[in-house]
């Protein structure tokens, strides 16, 4: 428990002789909710931000706990969303175009062709850095970017995809349908609207039924199968990565040459190529389906 | 994407107002729409603009979701989880939640305050209020919860 830092005025003083006339009430309820989560956890769980075992665990403890809700209601209640007025809206776009501006790369003999594509993607990424940890610290009147607009920058020269973006079918491992016993019905009807919007190509609505579903499902690794391929569809190979990640960790092994032939999809796209590459040569290596396509394309990155 | 400033313009509202509904937080709230235009930018030949602005907001949805796993808070929490609380009537949980009166911000800003010991700026932030409203809302709230205090003694 932290102490109050504030100088108590009359008021102040009138609420803690309230407060202490509680007595040992008080003190057991301080007991009580010594451990409940802290209102930002609530929060996230509320705004289905956690990582899934942790999702459910605070998601139950708010259903079932009318003072964590209360609490978060006050929090949130009525307060005032802020608005972004034009200027806010240049700072920020001045902001985004620097983050996303090459670095000036030094002049290499041979041209263009001899960049390593890796080097303005760097440089860039450290100079957002250093913009955010610089508008974080200096008041909101203080630019830390340049006055001058920049003009927006071209993608960085980046060598071409090795790894085609083919959409897997759809498909349920054996052991879903196995440990989940008499829930088999339920299960299916749960998550065909989310591989609907899959067939259909609505990889924003999948990917979102998807997270819903992780939630409820957390052992079912296809879900997390299909909502990295989801990701991937929507050009974000970070977030398909972590994905790809809990399905390695909770997918049956008839998922595993398709998970690691995605996951170096992902990296390759995230710019890991030497991830990538080792993935590859892990199903190069293997008997699975996708050893012929890995063999063929590891060259590309050696 | 052809013209990204005139997509940034159509949609950074959204794309901030959602990210702040999500972390309440102006700072971080402004840090992720940064970075969902900043990998428009960078992915523009690949992003149809037909998909916006759901592919910006699953950009900053998926970031805040990796954010919180790179927290790690795991561990830290899941051991130390209570479950539900079983309020009887007569305890200060049941007085403030049943003061009537008593808005949920006044609630939440003498729980925090009284019961938790956290200090004016800490509510501040956390309520993204500011100090000066806390505060009134603290005068506001120890009037109506005596008055209730009052009313459950007689």
């Amino acid at each position: 428990m932290t102490a109050h830092r504030d100088e108590p005025d009359e008021g102040e003083r009138e609420m803690r002789e309230f407060v202490a006339s509680l007595g040992h009430d008080l003190d057991a309820l301080r007991a009580r909710h010594a451990d409940d989560p802290p209102i930002d956890l609530l929060r996230a769980a509320r705004a289905g931000t956690l990582p899934p075992g942790l999702q459910e665990r605070v998601s139950r403890h708010l259903e079932s706990s009318a003072w964590s809700r209360a609490l978060l209601e006050g929090a949130d209640d009525e307060a005032p969303v802020p608005a972004l007025s034009k200027n806010d809206e240049d700072r920020l776009w001045r902001r985004i175009q620097t983050s996303a501006a090459p670095a000036p790369v030094p002049r290499i003999s041979g041209g263009r062709s001899n960049r390593r594509w890796w080097v303005p993607s760097l440089a860039a990424a450290a100079l957002a850095g250093v913009v955010i940890w610089t508008v974080s610290r200096d008041d909101v009147s203080t630019p830390a970017v340049p006055e001058t607009p920049v003009a927006v920058a071209e993608p960085p020269s980046k060598p071409a995809l090795v790894l085609a973006l083919d959409k897997p079918d759809v498909r349920l491992g054996p052991g879903a349908l196995t440990f989940r016993g008499a829930e088999v019905t339920p299960f299916v009807e749960a998550v065909e609207p989310a591989f609907e919007a899959y067939r259909q190509g609505d990889y924003v609505t999948a990917e979102r039924l998807f997270a819903g579903l992780a939630e409820r499902y957390p052992a079912a690794g296809e879900i997390r199968f299909y909502q990295g391929v989801s990701r991937l569809f929507v050009d974000d190979p970070r977030g398909a990565l972590s994905a790809f990640q809990e399905a390695a960790r909770t997918a049956d092994d008839t998922f595993a040459d398709d998970i690691a032939w995605y996951r170096a999809v992902a990296e390759e796209r995230a710019g890991n190529r030497t991830d990538a590459a080792a993935l590859l040569q892990q199903l190069c290596q293997g008997t699975g389906p996708r050893r012929a396509a890995a063999c063929d394309a590891l060259p590309a990155f050696q | 994407v052809e013209d990204i400033e005139a997509l940034y313009r159509q949609h950074v509202r959204a794309v901030f107002s959602y990210a702040y509904s999500l972390v309440r937080d102006r700072q971080r709230a402004e840090d992720l729409t940064q970075e969902a235009f900043a990998e428009l930018i960078a992915k523009r030949q690949l992003v149809d603009a037909s998909r916006l602005p759901a592919w910006l907001l699953t950009v900053v949805l998926n970031r805040v979701r990796d954010e919180w796993r790179r927290a790690r808070v795991e561990e830290r929490v899941l051991a130390h989880l209570t479950s539900a609380v079983d309020t009887a009537p007569s305890t200060p949980e049941a007085l403030l939640l049943a003061c009537k009166g008593l808005k949920p911000f006044h609630r939440t800003c003498l729980a925090m305050r009284y019961f938790q010991g956290c200090s004016i700026k800490e509510i501040a932030a956390v309520t993204q209020r500011g100090e000066l409203q806390v505060k009134s809302a603290l005068q506001y709230g120890l009037q109506k919860l005596r008055a209730c205090y009052r009313e459950l003694s007689l």
